[in-house]
């Protein structure tokens, strides 16, 4: 009898311990979605194992993981860039700590960078890996700023003035010198001398297709454009006008319209829509308006008060729409345009759009045998506005800057010559700024590198409860040789007690 | 002999007692962690892999039907436990068929019916 109630009691500790481990695993989920201590951590190594991350995206940019069959080491090769990954987040978080385990031998720059906005450029990126800067030779200086966060670097193989701080630097940038700028824009802060704003209205006329960026300038004004456009509905999917507003690399406005409500490749075209950009008291200096415009819209006038309206990087003319409703075509529309710069990359599309383009009285055909672009260099240095001539219009522009009209013009880079990212510390550069934040030089770890890299979070874009990240190698060269053997993150908000304390105190 | 062969009878019964426990504790883990991850947007998978609790599951429902006392099998199985599957159940069905309109109403009053109504003749057959 004593024997059976020993064993009675045995089974019903047993039991107990049975019962206690799935309490135990609630318990432990529920310390991971209210991230009772404020932390949260999680790692992506490539095994499948459960994480809060996704999976590296797309998959057309990234090998399948990799096993190391001597070290039993997990990885995964990255073949070309923008390769991007998200976590899933149970709320929302104010920090993100990632440590990277990677190696990238030739790859002189890797950043990393969240989404901040809903459109595709509005990255926030910082540095993971950056060789100019770590191997800097003896005949550059390094000045930081107070803060530690931006560097400037001098040559002094060069004849330049030399600079004692950064901010003196940034006040007063040399003219006519090569600069190389790495995330910082100089120009946010320049100012044009005897600017004054323009009574009149300003009218472009000439259509134009899917993305475009502006340059404008605004002094004790509002910056004041009415853009009228209408859906083509050619291909499937949301047509959104987004349109973003930046100073230098800060987002002042975002703005999202909603679709024509036809999301389907049926060709309907839409009535005509007005989106009105207004905003008013802001600070004087250079603005960025970025139309992240799909292929399907087009903005057929652009009305303005602005004095200055540049525009960036592309162009992309069509016709007038002839016929509404079930059908249209495009009437020609001559296109006339100004750029300040030498070279170009254009294209016309379609049989019907064979034309002579004259740019600075220099003639190019342009066939519509010929998909890709084609090549043009005027030869000319001295940044006056050439013009540019494209007698039936449907034509794509690439060049740094273009303008409707010659009054429209500024110089958005006032004289600074801008580098890219990827373009090597080399003897030519006579001053290399940018902006390191806590930007730190990867450690060796074993056969690999190790750095760490954070993001604030607390405004960070996210879709469907995912925060998005991307790695960016400027100038990947395609060999496949940037591995990453795993991803870490710790993710930071206050602890339970403050957020409750928080939430009380609001109501 | 007599002693040995109860000895062996009540571990067996204390074994097979333990392992209804476990097919019914995972059971319920399982269905309410495959809920909430329904709810919760597939969080509890960022965490961890449910089909592992499936290996205790399915081992423990192995072992039960080949040591068929249907006192282990059914020894928990009263009114609320089979309202409680039948509701888990019907919701898992609802969630997973939330794109049939108002057929997923009819698929979830179903199979909250037919759970409840079933796991009832297999108490009454196991009586």
């Amino acid at each position: 009898m004593n024997n059976n109630n020993n064993n009675n009691n045995k089974t019903k500790f047993i039991k107990f311990f049975i019962y206690l481990i799935p309490i135990l695993i609630c318990l432990w989920l529920l310390n991971k979605y209210f991230v009772f201590t404020g932390n949260l951590d999680s790692s992506y190594v490539f095994d499948n194992q459960p994480s809060i991350f996704n999976e590296l995206q797309p998959e057309t940019r990234v090998h399948s993981p990799e096993i190391n069959l001597k070290t039993g080491e997990k990885y995964q090769r990255i073949q070309s860039e923008l390769v991007y990954f998200s976590l899933n987040i149970p709320r929302s978080f104010q920090k993100a700590n990632f440590t990277f385990t990677f190696d990238a031998p030739s790859q002189p720059i890797i950043n990393v960078g969240i989404k901040r906005a809903y459109e595709d450029t509005s990255y926030e990126f910082k540095t993971l890996k950056n060789d100019y800067f770590d191997k800097l030779n003896k005949y550059w200086t390094k000045t930081y700023d107070k803060n530690n966060k931006i560097v400037l670097m001098q040559n002094l193989n060069k004849e330049n003035e030399n600079y004692d701080t950064v901010q003196g630097f940034i006040n007063n940038p040399p003219q006519n010198k090569k600069i190389g700028t790495y995330y910082i824009d100089l120009t946010d802060n320049k100012k044009l001398e005897n600017y004054k704003p323009s009574n009149k209205i300003n009218n472009i006329e000439t259509p134009l297709r899917g993305k475009h960026e502006i340059y404008t300038y605004i002094k004790d004004e509002t910056l004041d454009y009415n853009f009228s456009y209408y859906d083509l509905n050619n291909e499937e999917g949301l047509d959104q006008f987004n349109i973003n507003v930046y100073k230098g690399l800060k987002l002042v406005y975002s703005n999202l319209s909603e679709d024509d409500g036809n999301n389907k490749a049926n060709n309907l075209v839409s009535e005509f829509k007005q989106f009105q950009l207004k905003i008013p008291d802001l600070a004087e200096g250079k603005y960025l308006i970025k139309l992240a415009l799909p292929e399907d819209i087009i903005i057929n006038k652009i009305t303005t008060r602005q004095k200055y309206t540049v525009f960036a990087s592309r162009i992309r003319t069509v016709g007038n729409r002839l016929e509404f409703n079930n059908d249209y075509s495009f009437s020609e529309v001559p296109v006339k345009i100004f750029s300040p710069n030498s070279n170009f990359q254009l294209r016309t599309f379609g049989p019907v759009s064979e034309q002579e383009i004259l740019i600075d009285n220099q003639s190019i055909t342009l066939s519509s045998n010929n998909s890709s672009l084609i090549n043009h260099s005027t030869g000319k240095e001295n940044n006056e506005l050439i013009e540019i001539n494209a007698p039936l219009g449907n034509i794509l522009l690439l060049a740094p800057i273009f303008v409707f009209n010659k009054e429209q013009y500024f110089d958005p880079y006032f004289n600074i010559n801008q580098i890219a990212l990827n373009t090597a510390i080399s003897d030519e550069f006579d001053y290399i700024i940018g902006t390191i934040d806590d930007y730190l030089t990867p450690q060796k770890y074993r056969n690999w590198y190790k750095n760490e890299i954070s993001f604030e979070t607390a405004n960070a874009y996210t879709e469907n409860g995912e925060l998005k990240f991307a790695i960016q190698i400027p100038g990947f060269n395609n060999i496949d040789d940037v591995i990453i053997k795993d991803i870490k993150v710790n993710l930071q908000t206050d602890n339970i007690f403050k957020r409750l304390f928080n939430k009380i105190n609001i109501y | 002999m007599k002693y040995l062969f109860k000895t062996f009878i009540h571990i067996k019964n204390s074994t097979l007692l333990i392992i209804n426990t476990i097919f019914i504790t995972s059971l319920f883990s399982y269905l309410l962690l495959f809920l909430f991850n329904i709810f919760l947007g597939d969080f509890i998978t960022n965490f961890i892999n449910l089909n592992y609790l499936l290996y205790p599951l399915g081992i423990s429902l192995i072992i039960l039907i080949f040591n068929n006392n249907n006192t282990y099998i059914n020894q928990e199985s009263n009114t609320l436990t089979r309202l409680f599957i039948s509701i888990i159940g019907s919701f898992i069905i609802f969630f997973l068929a939330k794109e049939l309109g108002v057929f997923k109403w009819l698929l979830t009053l179903s199979i909250f019916f037919i759970l409840f109504y079933s796991t009832k003749n297999f108490n009454n057959d196991s009586q």
